[in-house]
């Protein structure tokens, strides 16, 4: 007796010609194919959103001759028992002159014009020599007098490491380039633009000994009348 | 029998050669040092590693791959590893301890003034003020360690405390500075390279070796090289053990072609050039250091040797006023304040009387034994005295000369240059972004111990700083740092005086007053508050600056009662002269003896040129017992030499101690040649040009294999060679019998106007 059976079927062996690997090989060009978009979208993503960050301050800058707010600064440092709070008058005075203002004769004035930097107690001296500046005092300073200047995006962006935080809100992060010197006195420095004018309202830094520093700007006037500044540029200056 | 005795010395010459080659080896180290008295030749122990970063691979983060490759590197090379300046967080802390010990008695006006009441209120009323400063982190200085900035007192002159830049105040007075490493290594303004100070080592080569292994092992792409005089000399060394034999057989090929077309004959000559090669030996085995500036002299004197062997005209019957003349010729040499030359005055006149016994005394013997002579070419022209043309000529080259020779930049030629741009590179590097070695001086303090030799320093160091500024950039010293036990007594009753603690009180209490901690700022109250931690010797080396302060150390066996030096080393700017100093603190260094050659070179060449003239001329007149003969051969020589400097001058080159010998052998050929002309013409005989020219171009081989050489001292006392040599024969022979006549005519009418 004789009994015919159907050709055997192994499970595990396609039916087709095609082998097991070359399925794997398939799935997972395909598998490829489908992330790739997601990949080019999340780099253009992040482009864009620092690109919308840059446009914004660039359209408020680029018309800045002259900037007048008001600022609030919170230091919390371990010199102070309470966090120190002081509140003044920023006059930004296009290139490159920038003078925080405290309010409080108790406070200080401190100005940067150029490459020189003055740091002063109201009570004392406007004007007197220069601060001899570090390497993170430089970094900063170009740091803030790019922030208001009606500069180039490109020179905006320069001499710093800039990423998008999370969160809301239109804001920045830089760091100093790495392996840069800057790193031993400074950790990180943060700014916010307002979402509409594109005017810089807070920026906060981190520094290496532990004091992290809040500015809360305020009530922006964009290119007044300059004699409304006279009173917080040094008097010979002025003149 | 002559030539067998002969044979026998130069077996044993080679023999003692081949055998002593390893033992001295080391004595044949230091040539170039030896241009300098042995007190300013640079310590020994100045030997850095130079850690690079290659140019086309600076990136942003080379600073921090070169910090932590030094840092491992320190770890890995500790056993030979030295700092260059106190670790960072060492000195801060042991400035922060001894604060008020190591403020100067005149810094304690000002201190008191920071002490005062409202002097306090108004430094922490400013702290509080400048807290409300977005850039008080960056512009404020570390308040917390020096609220009341005394700390200014103490670098009140940036540079006095070496590399140690000053805290929270002014920067150091260069804005290049390089930055001091927590491990005590430098790292350039630039961030691309990193010095490490290490300890000498009889094998620079396994060490620097040992380096360049282990920073690639790190995994970078960092050069390391080793640099400092030793690296120089060895550098030196090298190219004057790797020439010496192409040179020597360079110019024995060149005076074998020279004289075997000369006299036509093969046998005589290769007698001649192994009896010269015999001689050589002969001398290499008495004084076997052959440095960078002991070859070309070897060099120079296988083609003035040759003049034994060539018995062309002599100024005396048996011909010895030349050879002695020529022996004595670099006898001047010792009126010379560098040592290699004093070495040089006697062993030349060791070399050419080995050189004329060989030629004089067994050549005709050895020519027998091969059965060969030396016929030498007579014909020749009668010399004729040209009185206008000698007058003219020896008046142009005298006043020539003596016109170049005010105007020759002086080069003190200490520092050789070497045909290795690797290492001219690096050298470039540490001197543009790290110091010049070369303008390092220094003051030597003696002490029975350590301990005593630092506290000798402080009184050196402090007398230093007042050259602080366009004399000098910075004082290195471990005086600095210390305050001997005899100062402490009067420091601490200063201190007393201001009634510190009530200070310090009152300036917790005003702290606490405008909001703020004094806990913040205990760094500076706790170290101020313990004066029983003084800053003595004794302690400095036994603590953390311990081993800066060994890099700083030596021990010298010259003075068995004070064995132990420490120095204080003065930075000095470029171009700036070596300070006046009282005779107790004698400063050393390539830059002081420099500034002794160079003042009055020309002078001190003068003199040593006449002495050179006399001696020939005394010779001279010893073979001729005319004075009017070593008169013109003198004056002719000394026109000779007029001309070189006016030649090298157009040519460019500068004078230093190198040009001197070269400048004797000229006189000394000068006189030769002129004594002959002289006694030629007296004679009434042939004067044989072809002979002479032979003698003439003997001396030019031996100054064309120089100027062909691979290095670029042999090319410049070559060059001088050359011009000298042609000179000397030139003027000798056309102008001396001139100048001769004229004597004589001169001489005359003198005596016809007396009587």
């Amino acid at each position: 007796m004789s009994t015919s059976h159907p050709p055997r079927c192994n499970g595990s062996r396609p039916v087709s010609g095609l082998g097991r690997r070359r399925w794997l090989h398939l799935l997972g060009a395909a598998a490829g194919v489908s992330m790739f978009p997601a990949v080019v979208g999340a780099t253009t993503r992040a482009q864009r959103r620092l690109q919308n960050r840059v446009d914004l301050w660039h359209g408020y800058a680029q018309r800045t001759a002259n900037l007048r707010a008001r600022y609030q600064l919170t230091r919390h440092t371990s010199i102070m028992q309470h966090p120190l709070v002081a509140t003044g008058t920023l006059v930004f005075i296009a290139p490159e002159q920038l003078v925080f203002y405290d309010d409080s004769e108790a406070g200080s004035r401190t100005e940067i014009h150029g490459q020189q930097m003055w740091m002063t107690p109201r009570s004392g001296e406007p004007t007197g020599a220069p601060r001899e500046p570090t390497d993170a005092a430089r970094w900063l300073r170009d740091r803030f007098r790019r922030l208001f200047a009606p500069t180039t995006p490109e020179d905006f962006l320069a001499d710093a490491s800039i990423s998008i935080p999370r969160g809301t809100g239109m804001r920045l992060t830089f760091l100093p380039p790495e392996g840069s010197p800057v790193r031993r006195e400074l950790r990180t420095l943060q700014v916010r633009f307002d979402p509409v004018s594109g005017a810089v309202i807070h920026i906060s830094f981190e520094e290496a000994r532990g004091d992290r520093v809040i500015l809360v700007l305020s009530d922006h006037r964009q290119n007044v009348d300059p004699s409304t500044l006279s009173e917080f540029i040094a008097p010979s200056e002025a003149t | 029998m002559v030539v067998v005795l002969w044979l026998v010395m130069s077996l044993a010459a080679v023999t003692w050669l081949v055998t002593g080659e390893r033992s001295s080896a080391r004595a044949a180290e230091s040539a170039t040092a030896r241009m300098l008295p042995q007190a300013d030749r640079p310590p020994a122990h100045d030997l850095w590693l130079l850690l690079q970063v290659p140019e086309d691979r600076i990136t942003p983060h080379s600073r921090s791959v070169l910090g932590q490759v030094g840092a491992t590197l320190g770890e890995q090379l500790d056993d030979v590893r030295l700092p260059i300046a106190p670790p960072a967080s060492e000195i801060a802390m042991w400035l922060d301890e001894h604060l008020f010990y190591l403020l100067a008695p005149t810094a304690m006006e000002g201190l008191a003034a920071k002490l005062e009441s409202r002097a306090i209120a108004a430094a922490v009323a400013k702290i509080r003020a400048e807290l409300a400063s977005p850039l008080f982190g960056v512009l404020g200085g570390d308040v917390r360690r020096d609220p009341l900035q005394i700390h200014h007192l103490l670098h009140k002159t940036p540079g006095e405390l070496g590399f140690i830049r000053p805290r929270g105040g002014q920067g150091s007075d260069a804005f290049q500075d390089p930055q001091v490493t927590v491990a005590g290594d430098l790292i350039a303004a630039n961030g691309q390279s990193l010095l490490m100070k290490l300890r000498p080592s009889d094998d620079l080569d396994a060490l620097e070796a040992r380096a360049q292994h282990l920073v690639a092992q790190t995994g970078t792409d960092l050069h390391a090289r080793l640099v400092g005089p030793a690296i120089r000399q060895r550098e030196a060394d090298n190219a004057s053990r790797n020439n010496r034999v192409g040179l020597v057989a360079t110019v024995l090929a060149m005076l074998t072609l020279l004289l075997t077309v000369t006299l036509r004959a093969i046998r005589p000559v290769l007698c001649m050039i192994i009896l010269m090669v015999c001689a050589v030996g002969l001398l290499l085995a008495l004084e076997p250091r052959v440095g960078l500036l002991d070859l070309p002299l070897i060099i120079l004197l296988l083609g003035f040797g040759c003049e034994g062997a060539l018995h062309i005209h002599r100024i005396s019957l048996r011909g010895w006023p030349s050879a002695l003349i020529l022996a004595t010729a670099l006898l001047p040499l010792w009126l010379t304040p560098h040592p290699l030359w004093h070495d040089w005055s006697l062993v030349w006149v060791v070399g050419l009387t080995l050189m004329l016994l060989a030629m004089r005394w067994v050549l005709p013997a050895s020519l027998v034994l091969v059965g060969s002579e030396l016929r030498w070419p007579q014909p020749g022209f009668r010399l004729r005295p040209m009185v206008g043309l000698a007058a003219v000529v020896t008046c142009g080259l005298l006043i020539g000369g003596a016109w170049a020779v005010e105007r020759m930049p002086v080069e003190p030629g200490q520092r050789v240059a070497l045909v290795n741009p690797e290492l001219a590179a690096a050298e470039q590097h540490l001197e543009r972004w790290f110091f010049d070695p070369d303008r390092v001086v220094w003051v030597q303090s003696r002490g029975e111990t350590a301990a005593e030799a630092v506290a000798k320093s402080f009184t050196v160091a402090h007398a230093m700083v007042t050259h602080i500024g366009p004399i000098a950039s910075r004082v290195e010293s471990p005086g600095s740092l210390v305050v001997p036990e005899s100062e402490l007594t009067n420091r601490l009753a200063a201190l007393k005086k201001i009634n510190l603690e009530a200070r310090l009180q009152q300036l917790q209490a005003t702290i606490a007053d405008h909001g703020m901690r004094p806990a913040a700022f205990g760094e500076f109250l706790s170290g101020a508050g313990h004066l029983d931690q003084t800053p003595s010797p004794s302690a400095a080396l036994e603590g953390p600056l311990g081993p800066w302060i060994e890099s700083l150390m030596a021990v010298n066996s010259d003075d068995p009662t004070a064995p132990h030096v420490a120095y204080t080393r003065l930075h000095l700017r470029p171009g700036s002269p070596v300070p006046e100093h009282p005779e107790t603190m004698a400063l050393h260094g390539p830059p002081v003896a420099a500034g002794r050659v160079e003042a009055g070179f020309e002078s001190r060449l003068g003199l040593y040129s006449l002495c050179g003239l006399w001696l020939g001329a005394l010779f001279v007149w010893f073979g001729t017992r005319q004075m009017s003969v070593a008169m013109a051969a003198a004056l002719a020589a000394l026109a000779a030499e007029s001309g070189l400097l006016l030649m090298l001058h157009l040519l460019g080159v500068a004078a230093s101690p190198l040009l001197i010998p070269v400048l004797l052998l000229v006189g000394a050929s000068g006189v030769i040649a002129g004594g002959r002309a002289c006694r030629s013409v007296d004679l009434n005989q042939p004067f044989s040009a072809g002979g002479f020219l032979v003698t003439s171009l003997c001396q030019l081989a031996a100054a064309l294999t120089l100027m062909f050489s691979a290095q670029p001292l042999w090319r410049e006392v070559g060059l001088m060679a050359a011009c000298g040599s042609l000179l000397a024969t030139g003027v000798g022979v056309f102008v001396a019998p001139g100048l001769c006549k004229m004597l004589r005519i001169l001489g005359r009418r003198l005596q016809e106007r007396r009587s």
